[in-house]
């Protein structure tokens, strides 16, 4: 490695560190500063690299593990609550491209001329994905709502199986020519969103039940 | 519903590790390498292990000038007994570190 990248990265990794140490929560500054004080007897560039990313990710899970918004039931309720409208988006946009199939002037009424293209040429293992993701969040949130861990691979199920429907709606609304970018945009951002706290949801979770009540017995 | 204890591979390769030599005092970063984890994991599991008072940790001063205190560990009595109690119910990962601490 040539000596100004060495550089380089010894200061982004300092900066990293310290950085690291201004996220994390004031009652556990110590360790911030614990693992800034191992960065500086690092000497290879590439291991002070990792070490101080370690270091942020680390900060920012106890950042938001520290928010403990999740202990408070309300809020528990309002993340359940917009993962059901999520569910009934899903069974909703389900039930359209099912029974347009049988009823197509009925399901017209709620689809635009564009839309009916779409939902035509939807294959049936897409509207089975939307119900299946729609029952998964709706269980996932009544898991949250109880304060439970399995609330995490549920909500992972659900984000992941809703992904893959979504993708597959771009697909079909590429191929019958009738891709809009806004609609397009809007749903996946709906979904980063989820995920999002999805992912708050899990860090949570994450050292929830450490407690090793057996092991002080 | 009864809680029940952290049993995550990373948390038991890093408890044996701890295990492997009982009274000596240990650096994030040795143990870092012994362990495999990456920094990022590995501090959140040593928080939680000092949390629940298994784990004890001290400011060490460095021998080299210039260098900053570190941060070092080692399992406390309760650790010790988490430990053993690991052990037994994971005696593929600790079992062979409990007999060789305890000859």
């Amino acid at each position: 490695m040539t000596r100004p990248l060495h550089a380089y990265m010894q200061r982004i990794s300092s900066s990293l560190a310290e950085h690291a140490v201004a996220v994390m929560p004031t009652a556990r500054k110590d360790w911030a500063r614990a693992m800034r004080a191992e960065l500086a007897s690092l000497d290879v560039g590439i291991e002070r690299m990792r070490w101080s990313f370690g270091c942020l990710r680390a900060a920012y899970s106890e950042r938001v593990r520290h928010f403990a918004v999740l202990d408070r039931l309300p809020v528990r309720i309002l993340i359940a609550l917009l993962s059901l409208n999520e569910a009934h988006g899903l069974i909703w946009s389900a039930k359209l491209a099912w029974v347009y199939r049988t009823n197509p002037d009925w399901a017209a009424q709620y689809l635009g001329s564009e839309s009916i293209q779409v939902y035509a040429a939807i294959p049936t293992l897409l509207i089975g994905l939307c119900a299946i993701s729609a029952a998964l969040y709706a269980v996932a949130a009544v898991y949250l709502v109880r304060h439970r861990r399995n609330a995490v691979p549920y909500y992972a199920a659900a984000v992941a199986t809703e992904l893959t429907s979504l993708i597959g709606f771009s697909w079909v609304s590429v191929s019958v020519d009738s891709w809009s970018l806004r609609s397009e945009a809007s749903h996946y951002c709906v979904w980063l969103g989820i995920t999002v706290l999805a992912l708050m949801i899990a860090s949570h979770f994450r050292y929830r039940e450490f407690p090793p009540s057996g092991g002080r017995t | 519903m009864t809680r029940l204890p952290n049993r995550s591979a990373q948390t038991l390769r890093l408890v044996a590790e701890l295990l492997d030599g009982p009274r000596a005092w240990r650096h994030g970063y040795e143990l870092s390498k012994a362990t495999g984890l990456k920094s990022g994991t590995l501090y959140p599991i040593l928080m939680r292990l000092a949390d629940q008072g298994l784990l004890i940790a001290k400011w060490e001063e460095s021998d080299r000038p210039g260098v900053p205190p570190r941060h070092v560990y080692r399992l406390t009595p309760d650790g010790l007994a988490y430990a053993r109690a690991q052990a037994e119910a994971e005696p593929a990962t600790l079992g062979a570190r409990v007999s060789k601490v305890n000859s």
